[in-house]
């Protein structure tokens, strides 16, 4: 059964030209122990489509369900807060917080105890390879991965099921991009997360369970892991 | 690891305030420029306040310190004796709160017979006083209104219409009195020097008093003995002879022209004449008209209100006629002078209040502004992991709030140290301050909580 899934999503809006139809009808389905990669080029609607898996955005035509229940029906704070967590390509770590308050956030904005939420912070921090030493410091004496890795950390102590990434590689080398999918790949198989990644980078659609290609707001393929060899080819 | 507990929702909001001290801890030296913008801007309201407060004590002490006289007085404003007033008409205007003290004057002729020692035998002799042997009975009274004296009843001596417009009184007590035997109900009387000097008395000396009528067929004379207890400087044109208000009330001596008119009637209660003797019964019944009569005016707080009570009742200003034909004249003049000199100092200040509290909300907008514009992100990144919009404008809001409140602790540190402890005004004033700026905070952090989300955690990517 999907965790999260879209009906007839459309999106569109009004710029000072024209109208844009950022998404247009497109109907799929996310399912809990997998990872997707949506591809597409810059404008296809990738990053739209992900706003309104995030709650970020409600679409203008059709659905986005969580467990079978609309997301336009549900308090879109609290699902934010509870069922998806974000992870972006600048990392978006708060500055002034040290890395483990930030990772604190999540659960401490639910309400949880301060001393659950520390233990709970230093358990994903340590998943994610972060010590104790740099959980201390603030997010901008790390380097990029090691922030990607803070906010992989925070986005596991949110608690959600599904973890939404928008080019979470965008800013990292080579060495890094492939840690941090390999963290997120390790979330999805063994841990059970639903991971939905946008990227422009094949690399990591090569090791996503699904390939969703979009183009012009609408999805053209979707193809099982066996094809990403196929998808890569014609890339 | 799910909240369910019923204090989540606390510590949901102490972890809000908690993230807003950790911000001010950590914010560095441009979150200086709140508390130390406050800090003058308080520190600013605290000294207007101040002159506020200080201006008002002095109101306070100018309204009760000040002596306001009111009297009544002709239509014309000229004259202040020879009127006829009605002691109800002065109870109830003493009944309105607004009176302190209420001088009456109640002037009666009279004629002195002699000190007492020489016709004492008279009296002794069980014979009502007549015309002495010797004497026509109209060469009698012809003798008696040329060598006719009037007695003065007054409860403060100053305030008599002689010495009304006087600035001091010139006046010689005998050993043992001063101003308040007028105040008492004592057989004493004071004379002017140059009256003691024609008749040669001393201080000390008893004179005997009388009065009479003219419209009987017999002289009637009714006498009192008083004691010369001071000699004052004559203003006037006429000899008064002066004498406590509450002796009028013993009856000897009021009951002459005004009301005197037939020995055959009842005069009034206490007062009866039958078969040509009187009868005194000590009390009289005090409704007997006023010649003049001043009033101590409190409560001057409130004099507006004291006026148009007066206005009501019928009462005009000078050169009017109103429906009740009294005239009373407040001299107001020195203290309302006084009190609109303060008063509008007062309003310059309160208009400085009003520009620095505008000029706080415009400030509290502008830095809040500038300070969270930098922190869009921190804010977008709050509302995308599901903070509430209200709960992020609480982490800013109160991160501003915090160092606002922080800049006035200051100032009013500074002003305790200055003025060693500061006036209701002044708190107030800088509860207003905070408040302004708390609005202009408000304002901005709001504005700012309607960030596009998407836009800003995108953007640079």
């Amino acid at each position: 059964m999907s965790i999260l899934s879209m009906e007839n999503v459309s999106y569109t809006y009004r710029n000072r030209y024209q109208t844009v139809n950022a998404v247009c009808n497109v109907s799929y389905e996310f399912e809990l122990g997998h990872v997707y990669a949506v591809v597409g080029k810059s404008g296809s609607g990738k990053t739209t489509m992900l706003s309104m898996l995030a709650g970020l955005d409600l679409p203008t035509e059709g659905r986005v369900l969580f467990d079978g229940k609309p997301t336009s029906t549900l308090n879109r704070d609290r699902y934010r807060r509870e069922n998806v967590a974000v992870i972006y390509q600048s990392f978006n770590l708060f500055p002034l917080m040290t890395v483990k308050e930030n990772v604190m956030y999540p659960s401490r904005l639910r309400g949880i105890r301060k001393k659950d939420a520390l233990r709970c912070a230093s358990e994903k921090l340590e998943l994610v390879g972060i010590s104790e030493q740099q959980s201390k410091r603030l997010p901008f004496m790390l380097s990029g991965g090691e922030q990607q890795r803070v906010a992989i950390a925070r986005a596991l102590a949110s608690e959600s099921q599904v973890i939404l990434a928008d080019e979470p590689t965008g800013n990292l080398d080579v060495e890094n991009t492939k840690n941090i999918v390999g963290i997120l790949s390790d979330l999805s198989h063994d841990m059970g997360y639903c991971v939905v990644i946008v990227t422009h980078d094949l690399s990591i659609a090569e090791r996503a369970d699904v390939v969703v290609r979009m183009v012009d707001g609408r999805i053209t393929e979707d193809q099982s892991p066996h094809d990403n060899a196929l998808l890569h080819c014609r890339s | 690891m799910r909240a369910k507990s019923s204090t989540a929702p606390f510590r949901r909001w102490g972890f809000i305030l908690a993230s807003a001290l950790v911000s001010i801890r950590r914010g560095g030296v441009k979150n200086l420029i709140v508390p130390l913008t406050s800090f003058v801007l308080a520190l600013f309201i605290g000294l207007f306040g101040h002159q506020i407060a200080t201006s008002e004590d002095e109101l306070d002490v100018l309204y009760e310190n000040s002596e306001v006289l009111a009297y009544f007085t002709s239509g014309s404003g000229k004259h202040v004796d020879d009127l006829i007033i009605d002691p109800n008409t002065v109870n109830s205007i003493a009944e309105t709160g607004f009176v302190g003290e209420t001088y009456t004057t109640a002037i009666r002729n009279t004629h002195i017979i002699g000190a007492p020692t020489s016709i004492i035998s008279i009296y002794d002799n069980g014979e009502y006083l007549s015309i002495p042997p010797g004497f026509a009975k109209e060469t009698f009274f012809e003798n008696a209104r040329r060598h006719l004296s009037k007695v003065c009843f007054v409860s403060d001596i100053k305030h008599a219409p002689e010495f009304f417009f006087e600035n001091a009184l010139a006046i010689e007590y005998l050993d043992g009195y001063d101003a308040s035997v007028f105040g008492r109900n004592e057989s004493v009387c004071a004379l002017s020097e140059g009256m003691m000097d024609a008749l040669g008395y001393e201080l000390g000396d008893s004179i005997r008093l009388a009065v009479f009528t003219s419209t009987l067929s017999d002289a009637i004379i009714l006498y009192k003995d008083v004691t010369i207890v001071a000699q004052f400087t004559r203003v006037g044109s006429s000899h008064l002879i002066y004498m406590p208000a509450e002796q009028a009330n013993k009856g000897y001596i009021l009951n002459t022209d005004r009301q005197y008119s037939n020995a055959s009637q009842s005069y009034y209660d206490g007062y009866e004449i039958v078969d040509g003797l009187v009868y005194d019964y000590e009390y009289v019944d005090p409704y007997f008209a006023y010649d003049a009569v001043s009033m101590r005016l409190t409560n001057l707080k409130d004099l507006a209100e004291f006026k148009e009570y007066l206005i009501d009742s019928g009462y005009s200003p000078i050169g009017n006629r109103g429906s009740a034909r009294k005239w009373i004249v407040i001299e107001d003049t020195l203290l309302n002078d006084s009190v609109m000199s303060i008063n509008r100092h007062i309003s310059y200040m309160q208009i400085l209040f009003i520009a620095v509290y505008a000029l706080a909300i415009g400030i509290g907008f502008v830095l809040s502004s500038l300070l969270t514009k930098m922190r869009r992100r921190e804010l977008a990144l709050m509302r995308s992991m599901g903070a509430g919009r209200f709960k992020t404008f609480a982490a800013f809001f109160i991160e501003q709030a915090l160092l606002c409140v922080t800049g006035c602790v200051m100032a009013v540190l500074v002003l305790r140290i200055w003025n060693g402890s500061l006036a209701p005004l002044q708190w107030y004033s800088f509860i207003g301050y905070i408040g302004c700026y708390w609005l202009g905070a408000a304002v901005s952090v709001m504005l700012m909580n309607k960030v596009n989300i998407i836009e800003i955690l995108t953007a640079g990517e």
